[in-house]
C-alpha cells in the first residue's frame, strides 16, 4: 500500500499500476503501484504524461506502469489527457478526498476507470494514435485477467470494460453491471459533474459519503522549520555550545539534541559567536577588517544584517584537543563519507575516468589553433618567392591545437541540514568533478556553504592550484540553513578576484534557499523581512545567478535533491542545470553540461 | 516569389517598392547562378514585412531565434525576393578577418588580392548571409563594421577601399543562448536590425507539409506538426536536448514514408537516431508512439 502523505504537504500520494491483479500474486490492493519503479521509467511516465497534457509546469499525482515496471503508454497519455480537458485541481481535490475513505484504493481505480472512458472519447480527435493503443491496453487486461470467481470487485469491472472495447464479453453481476455503466461518464460532462457523479455513485453504491477536506487533522503541527530544526542536529550542538553548561550536555550526548528556537541565535553576542564559528566550522581566512569589509560589500540589499565566515576548516590547537560535538560529528562524517566512496570505489572510478575523458576531449578538439610555418601543410602564396629566390621551402603553413586559455572552475556544494540525508554521495559527486578537472590540468577551487545564524560560512576545500587537497572535499558535512543567493554572491566576489581569464562555476545544489534569517525587502511601500525560502528565496538566487552571468561566470547547476525540486533548479538555473538522479548517469549528465560550456571559450 | 508575397498578404506597397528595387538593381554580370530560388518558403505575414522593410531602408538584419525557426530559409527567401546573389557565410571559431575579406594569393607570379566572400559580395551587390554570427570571435568580426555601418564600405589594408554596391546588405543569424556560442558584442549588434524570429507555428508547419508533400491526407499531416510541436515544447522544458528537434528529418521522414517506409521506420531514420543518449532516445520514441500508429503508411497516409 503506498504511503498516504497529507495533502498539505501537496505530494503524489499514489501511482498507478496495473496487471499485478493474480490472485496468485496475493496482492490485495488492486492496480496500485510500484512504489520503488526504477527512475527511469518513473521519468518516462511523467515526460509521457506532460506529453499528453501539453503543460510541463505540473508534477503528475499519478504515474502508470505495466506489470514489468515499465511506463505504459496508453495510460499514461490518458493521465496526461484528463489534465488537459478536465479542471484537474476540482479532481485533485476529489482524490483527496477518497484518500480519506477506508477504501480509498478501489475508489480510486473507479474513478480512473471512469475517467479513462470519457477522456479517451475526448482525447481521440486530436490523437487518433489512441484507439490503437487503447487495443493494445485492452488486449493486455483482458488477457491478464483471471476467472470473475477469483477476481475482486475492481478487477471484474476493469476486465468487463476492457472486453467490452474488445467487442468480447465477461462476466457481471447485475449490480456489477450498473455500477460499470454509472461508471463510464460520458463525454460531454465537465469536471463539476463527474465529481458529482462519483460522489452520488459512492452514495448509491457503496453507501459512503465523501469527507471533506477539512474535516479532522485538527493535530498540531509544527512549522516546517521548526520540524527542520527538530529532526536535523544541526542548531542542537549550536545549543550545547552556546550555553554555559557545555561540559554538562557534552557529558550526556543524548540531551545535545535540543529543540533550539533561532530567534535565541540573535541574543548571542558577536565574539561569541565568532569564537563558536571557529570552534565549529574553523579559522577565517580573514582578518577581521577584511571580513567586515566584505560584509560591508556583499551582505547588502536583502542580505543587509547577515555575516560571512570563510574558511578553510583550519582549526585551533584547543578546537582539536577539545573537541566540539560538531567538529566530533564532522570527523565521523568524513569517515563515513571516505566509506561510502571506498564501496563504490569502481564505480567512482569510472565516472572520474570518463569524466576526464569528455572534458579532455572537448578542451583538445575545441580550442584554437595557430599557425606554424613549415615544409608541409597549406601553401602560403606570399611566401612562395622565398622557395625561388632565397631556396627557403617554409613556404607552407599548418595549425597547431592551442592550449585551452586560463580556464578556472569553483565547485560549490550546498552543505545545509536538508542534503543531510545524501552527504556520502554529494562527496563523491564533488570528489569525482574536482579530481577530473584536476586531471585535466584545470585549476578548481571547491567549497561547500551553510547558513548559520545569519552566517553564511563557505568553507574551502581546495584551492585552485592545489591538487593535491582534492581528498579533501570528503570533510563536505552538512549543517544549518543555506542561503544560496549570498553563497553565490560571495563565491562569485572570490572568482572575479581570481586572475583567470575563463571561469565556470558549478553548484550541486538542491535548489530550496531556506534561511531563518529573513530577507529585507523594499519592494512595496514599507520596507519588510519576509522569510527566505521558497519563492522569495528561489527568486533571490536566481537573481544572484544571472548577476554573474552577466559578469562573465558560466553558472552550472547539479541539482541534488528530489525531482521535486527541478523547478525551481530550473527556475534558478535555467537550461545550465542537470539532475544528478542516478550515480551511473552523473558522469554523462555533468560532462555534457561542462563540456558545452568550456566548448567555445 | 512576389506572388507568394502577395498571396501572404503582404502590404502591396511593400510589395511596389520591391518590385522598385529590382528594377532599379538588375542583377550583376556573372552572378545569374548565385540568385536561387528557395527551396522552402517562409510563412509569416509580419516577420516578412518587418524584414522587407529594413532591408528597403538599407538595413542590415540579424535573425535570432532557437533551432529550426527557419532563419536560413528566411534569409534565402529574402534574398530571392530582392532578386539579389547570396554568399552563405558560415562563421565558426576559426573564422578570421582573412577568410572574410580576402588575402593575398601568388597569380603569374605576382601576389595579388583575392577576395573573400564578403568583399565580393558587398562589390557586387549580393546579400551576405553570415550564418550563426555568435559562433565567431568578436575580433575576426570588426573588420566587417565598416562595412555594416554608415561608411558602407570595406578598407582593406594595403589595397584599395572598396564601396559597397547600394543593392548590398547583410543578413546574419544566430541562435541566442546556443551551446557554444558566445555574447554578441555591442558595436556589431548596434550595426543590425534584430527579428526575433518565432517558432514555427502549427497552421504554417501545416501549410508547409501541405506545400513539400502534395496529396497528403490532412489528419496524417496534422498529427506530423503535432508531434513536432510537442517535441518543441519538450525542448523548451528542458527534458530532452534540440538533437531531436529537428523540422529537416522530420520532412525527409515524411519523405521516406512517401517512398514506401513505414512510418515509424522513417521517423526512426529522421528522428529517433539522431538522439543517442538511450534515455532520451526513449522518451522522444514515447512521444512519436503516442502520435503516430505503428501500422501507418504510406497508402492511409498519402491517400492520393
Amino acid at each position: 500500500m503506498p504511503e498516504y502523505l497529507s495533502p498539505l504537504e501537496g505530494r503524489p500520494f499514489s501511482r498507478l499500476s496495473r496487471y499485478c491483479l493474480c490472485r496468485q500474486q496475493k496482492i490485495s490492493e488492486y492496480w496500485i503501484i510500484f512504489m520503488n519503479k526504477i527512475e527511469n521509467q518513473e521519468q518516462r511516465a511523467k515526460n509521457i504524461i506532460w506529453n499528453a497534457a501539453g503543460d510541463y509546469t505540473f508534477l503528475p499525482d499519478f504515474e502508470a506502469f505495466d506489470a514489468d515496471g515499465e511506463a505504459d503508454l496508453y495510460f499514461n497519455c490518458i493521465i496526461g489527457s484528463v489534465h488537459r480537458f478536465y479542471d484537474y485541481s476540482l479532481l485533485h481535490e476529489l482524490f483527496l478526498r477518497i484518500g480519506r475513505m477506508p477504501e480509498a484504493e478501489l475508489y480510486r481505480s473507479l474513478l480512473w476507470l471512469g475517467l479513462e472512458q470519457c477522456t479517451y472519447e475526448k482525447a481521440l480527435p486530436g490523437r487518433p494514435v489512441l484507439s490503437q493503443l487503447r487495443i493494445l491496453y485492452a488486449r493486455k487486461v483482458v488477457d491478464r485477467a483471471c476467472s470473475y470467481w477469483d477476481q475482486e470487485l475492481f478487477d471484474r469491472l476493469n476486465t468487463a470494460h476492457f472486453a467490452s472495447i474488445l467487442g468480447e464479453k465477461a462476466r457481471l453481476g447485475k449490480k456489477e453491471k450498473r455500477l460499470l455503466s454509472a461508471l463510464e461518464f460520458a463525454p460531454s460532462m465537465n469536471t463539476e459533474e463527474i465529481v458529482e457523479a462519483m460522489c452520488g455513485l459512492l452514495k448509491e453504491f457503496f453507501q459512503c459519503r465523501l469527507p471533506r477536506l477539512d474535516e479532522k487533522n485538527l493535530r498540531f503541527r509544527f512549522p516546517v522549520r521548526f520540524r527542520k530544526a527538530a529532526l536535523y542536529g544541526s542548531l542542537v550542538s549550536v545549543s550545547s555550545s552556546d550555553s554555559s553548561d557545555s561540559k554538562k550536555n557534552a557529558a550526556k550526548p543524548g540531551h545535545t539534541l535540543t529543540l533550539y528556537l533561532p530567534v535565541l541565535y540573535a541574543k548571542a553576542k558577536y565574539e561569541r559567536f565568532q569564537t563558536w564559528l571557529e570552534q565549529n566550522f574553523g579559522v577565517s581566512i580573514y582578518t577581521t577588517k577584511e571580513r567586515r569589509e566584505l560584509e560591508h560589500r556583499l551582505c547588502t540589499g536583502g542580505h543587509k544584517n547577515c555575516r560571512l565566515h570563510v574558511t578553510r576548516g583550519a582549526f585551533r590547537k584547543e578546537a582539536v584537543l577539545n573537541p566540539s560535538p560538531q567538529y566530533r560529528a564532522m570527523i565521523r562524517q568524513k569517515e563515513q563519507n571516505l566509506r561510502f566512496y571506498q564501496d563504490h570505489l569502481s564505480r567512482n572510478m569510472l565516472n572520474i575516468s570518463r569524466l576526464t575523458e569528455r572534458i579532455l576531449r572537448s578542451l583538445r578538439f575545441d580550442s584554437g589553433q595557430s599557425p606554424l610555418q613549415g615544409h608541409t601543410g597549406i601553401l602560403m602564396p606570399e611566401r612562395i618567392w622565398r622557395a625561388v629566390r632565397l631556396n627557403d621551402g617554409r613556404i607552407f603553413q599548418r595549425t597547431e591545437p592551442d592550449e585551452k586559455g586560463s580556464l578556472s572552475v569553483d565547485l560549490l556544494l550546498d552543505a545545509s541540514a536538508s542534503q543531510r540525508d545524501r552527504q556520502e554521495r554529494i562527496a563523491s559527486q564533488g570528489y569525482i568533478i574536482a579530481e577530473s578537472l584536476s586531471r585535466c590540468g584545470l585549476p578548481v577551487r571547491v567549497c561547500s556553504y551553510c547558513t548559520v545564524n545569519g552566517c553564511t560560512i563557505l568553507h574551502m576545500f581546495r584551492d585552485y592550484n592545489e591538487p593535491q587537497n582534492n581528498p579533501r572535499v570528503f570533510e563536505y558535512y552538512a549543517a544549518g540553513w543555506n542561503r544560496d543567493g549570498l553563497a553565490v554572491r560571495i563565491a562569485g566576489k572570490r572568482i572575479l578576484d581570481s586572475p583567470y581569464e575563463n571561469r565556470l562555476l558549478i553548484i550541486l545544489s538542491d535548489c530550496s534557499p531556506n534561511d531563518d534569517h529573513k530577507i529585507f525587502s523594499r519592494e512595496k511601500q514599507i520596507p519588510f523581512y519576509y522569510d527566505y525560502g521558497k519563492e522569495r528565496g528561489i527568486l533571490d538566487t536566481a537573481r544572484e545567478v544571472n548577476l554573474l552571468r552577466r559578469q562573465g561566470i558560466s553558472v552550472l547547476s547539479v541539482c541534488t535533491g528530489s525531482e521535486r525540486n527541478l523547478a525551481a533548479a530550473r527556475q534558478i538555473y535555467g537550461k545550465d542545470m542537470v539532475w544528478a538522479k542516478s550515480e551511473e548517469r552523473f558522469a554523462d549528465a555533468v560532462g555534457y553540461l561542462i563540456q558545452e560550456k568550456i566548448r567555445y571559450y | 516569389m512576389l506572388e507568394f508575397l502577395r498571396k501572404e498578404g503582404i502590404r502591396p506597397h511593400l510589395i511596389q517598392e520591391l518590385e522598385l528595387f529590382r528594377s532599379e538593381y538588375p542583377a550583376e554580370a556573372g552572378t545569374q547562378p548565385r540568385i536561387r530560388t528557395p527551396r522552402y518558403l517562409y510563412y509569416g505575414r509580419k516577420i516578412w514585412e518587418e524584414a522587407v522593410a529594413a532591408l528597403l531602408c538599407g538595413e542590415n538584419l540579424l535573425l535570432t531565434g532557437p533551432k529550426a525557426t527557419g532563419k536560413n530559409v528566411f534569409a534565402e527567401n529574402l534574398a530571392a525576393a530582392f532578386g539579389r546573389p547570396t554568399w552563405n557565410i558560415s562563421l565558426s571559431i576559426h573564422t578570421d578577418a582573412a577568410s572574410l575579406i580576402g588575402s593575398d594569393t601568388f597569380i603569374n607570379g605576382e601576389v595579388l588580392f583575392r577576395e573573400g566572400p564578403v568583399s565580393r559580395s558587398a562589390r557586387l551587390g549580393g546579400f551576405g548571409v553570415l550564418d550563426e554570427i555568435n559562433m565567431a570571435r568578436n575580433e575576426a568580426l570588426a573588420v566587417l563594421h565598416e562595412a555594416l555601418d554608415f561608411r558602407k564600405s570595406i578598407d582593406i589594408p594595403g589595397y584599395d577601399r572598396i564601396p559597397l554596391h547600394k543593392a548590398s546588405r547583410f543578413i546574419a543569424t544566430m541562435n541566442y543562448g546556443y551551446a557554444g556560442t558566445r555574447e554578441l558584442n555591442e558595436a556589431l549588434a548596434s550595426r543590425f536590425v534584430v527579428i526575433d524570429m518565432p517558432p514555427i507555428s502549427s497552421e504554417n508547419l501545416q501549410r508547409l507539409m501541405e506545400r513539400e508533400f502534395p496529396g497528403i491526407s490532412l489528419k496524417w499531416s496534422g498529427q506530423f506538426c503535432e508531434l513536432f510541436l510537442e517535441l518543441q515544447r519538450k525542448c523548451a522544458s528542458a527534458e530532452i536536448s534540440a538533437r531531436a528537434l529537428d523540422l529537416r528529418g522530420l520532412i525527409a521522414a515524411v519523405r521516406l514514408i512517401k517512398k514506401g517506409l513505414p512510418a515509424q521506420e522513417a521517423l526512426a531514420l529522421g528522428i529517433i537516431n539522431k538522439v543517442f543518449d538511450p534515455y532520451e532516445r526513449r522518451l522522444v520514441e514515447d512521444l512519436i508512439n503516442a502520435r503516430i500508429p505503428q501500422s501507418l503508411g504510406r497508402e492511409t497516409i498519402f491517400q492520393a
